[in-house]
């Protein structure tokens, strides 16, 4: 058991892919995912109606979008979330392109956890301006 | 009849989970190729030959054949190593093209390379059927890999960790909190209440921490298996994020009593009982573990610094390149077909799209030369023109046959592929 924990910490790599601490040498690993600090705020990707109520993404399945939605990968209009996570939400408006019936914004919608408190009310920094059909 | 779970039922356990992480790698690579090559990186000739469906499949093929032997008998030592090598071989492709492995496949590898250690030490003193060895040795190591978990939660996020932080971060950035259900509810309570969320963090890091006393048996190996299973239930309520491998193993390792066979001798003597040697060899390998984590944490800690300033750069207005008009055949305000027009053409890293706006609403079309499995009718030999998947063919089929014609006639007799990275390296 020491041994496995010594040498999973002495063998880990960074990928090519992102520059994350990743150990690729099977199945020696320091289990580190969501282990760093969480910083002060945290974001999802959401759809706001023009009543102001939010929706999850998956909750449409036809999105017209006026502009571009970027990916993780691009420089961000506004602060991101999990990467893969908001990629994955990305992947879906793009393969639910499709006539919109009413017109929604998506938005990343971001909460401050500083403080040790309750956080406070989230703001929403809009991505795109689209239409869409539940 | 005794009660409790036989060494051989776990053996085939392990053989079971460890076959189905094999089949589930055919799926998660396929997928990570495909984002990996859209997303324009290189692949390397290791991980693309790897990731080739048929390539894989042999792989996983190979593996499934390897671990039915190896449950089929008791001390099967080498051809244990077959599903092991294949699991290995699988996620390092996986975590090189994703960017970052995922954990919870590493569960079946981690418990079989316990099991097989285990066997090699009955082999060396002469028990080579005796799996009590194989067991501990399996348990020895998930009790590793949550000792580790939570020694990089304490080296990489120090002691605010236990603060609930990270943990409402998760959460938030899952689940967005649209209350739209109870667990929804559930989940929006503890990142509004910080004392829940801080408790919940505390408890994950302690019973991680705790999951070497496992080896200790009896109650303990119960408590802190149970307190294990507790957080990956609360992580899957609260996140979606389920870790089923591990808690297999939770149960069937830490939980259900073990049948100890009348001539297994591998439970583990106390330290102190030990033979001198063994403590020394604790005493070094502890001493190097703690060298390993420190310089670990110091490389975390200059990267995170790294990343922090690259966050912030100072921002010097680029004047923005105006989207192309044209890009080959295809002009902006073009009629396409059924009263389908060209809106937008976008550059992408691998190629550019096609933005068509029509009757039925927007559509659009990626054309690229990207070396995936998929193929697309409106194809021009190895140059794709992907349309949206949810979107009925009957509806885009007329756009895309003319985007194909137009492509095909543009290339004429030169390679399309050629076609169209001459044509998108004039509008970047």
């Amino acid at each position: 058991m020491l041994a496995y924990v010594a040498l999973s910490w002495l063998v880990r790599f960074d990928t090519g892919v992102d520059h994350q601490n990743a150990s690729l040498v099977y199945p020696l690993d320091t289990f580190s995912m969501y282990a760093g600090k969480a910083g002060d705020a945290s974001s999802a990707l959401l759809v706001r109606d023009g009543q102001g109520n939010v929706r999850r993404v998956t909750s449409f399945s036809a999105f017209a979008c006026r502009e571009p939605v970027p990916h993780a990968s691009a420089p961000p209009p506004c602060p991101g979330g999990i990467p893969y996570r908001y990629d994955d939400l990305v992947r879906y408006v793009e393969t639910h392109a499709g006539p919109g019936e009413r017109d929604a914004e998506l938005v990343m919608r971001t909460w401050q956890l500083r403080g040790g408190g309750a956080p406070p009310p989230p703001s929403d920094c809009v991505i795109a301006h689209c239409t869409v059909s539940p | 009849m005794s009660r409790g779970i036989a060494a051989a039922q776990l053996r085939v356990a392990l053989a079971v989970v460890a076959m189905i992480d094999l089949v589930s790698f055919y799926f998660f690579i396929g997928e990570a190729r495909e984002r990996a090559l859209l997303a324009g990186a290189p692949l390397g000739w290791f991980v693309g030959a790897l990731s080739r469906a048929p390539v894989r499949a042999a792989v996983i093929a190979i593996g499934i054949g390897g671990a039915v032997a190896f449950a089929r008998a008791a001390g099967r030592l080498a051809i244990g190593f077959v599903p092991l090598v294949a699991l290995m071989l699988l996620s390092n492709v996986h975590g090189r093209l994703f960017g970052s492995p995922w954990r919870h496949l590493y569960y079946s590898g981690l418990c079989l390379f316990g099991w097989l250690m285990g066997l090699a030490v009955a082999r060396v003193r002469g028990t080579p059927s005796d799996e009590s060895y194989a067991r501990t040795g399996a348990l020895a190591l998930l009790g590793a890999a949550y000792l580790n978990a939570g020694l990089s939660k304490l080296a990489f996020g120090g002691l605010d960790w236990t603060s609930g932080a990270p943990i409402q971060a998760v959460i938030v950035a899952q689940d967005g909190l649209v209350r739209d259900g109870v667990l929804s509810t559930y989940r929006s309570w503890v990142v509004m209440t910080p004392a829940v969320a801080a408790s919940f963090s505390f408890a994950t890091v302690l019973f991680e921490v705790a999951g070497p006393l496992m080896l200790l048996g009896g109650v303990t190996r119960a408590i802190v298996a149970l307190g294990l299973l507790g957080m990956h239930s609360n992580i899957y309520v609260l996140t979606g994020i389920l870790y089923w491998e591990s808690m297999v193993f939770l149960v069937l390792l830490g939980v259900l009593p073990y049948r100890e066979a009348a001539d297994a001798r591998g439970t583990p003597l106390p330290v102190l009982s030990s033979p001198p040697a063994f403590r020394v060899t604790a005493a070094v390998l502890a001493v190097a573990a703690l060298f390993a984590i420190v310089h670990q944490q110091g490389r975390y800690t200059a990267w995170a610094n790294r990343r922090t300033d690259a966050d912030v750069p100072p921002r010097v207005a680029e004047p923005e390149k105006p989207a192309p008009r044209r890009i080959g055949p295809f002009a902006v305000g073009d009629e396409v077909a059924q009263g389908w027009a060209i809106e937008r053409l976008t550059p992408t890293p691998e190629g550019f799209r096609v933005t068509v706006n029509g009757p039925a609403g927007q559509a659009r079309f990626d054309v690229n030369c990207v070396d995936v499995e998929h193929r697309s009718p409106f194809d021009v030999g190895r140059a794709h023109i992907f349309y949206p998947r949810d979107v009925p063919l009957s509806l885009v089929e007329p756009v895309g046959n003319v985007l194909r014609d137009r492509l095909q006639s543009a290339a004429a007799a030169r390679d399309p592929c050629q076609v169209v990275d001459d044509w998108t390296a004039s509008v970047r």
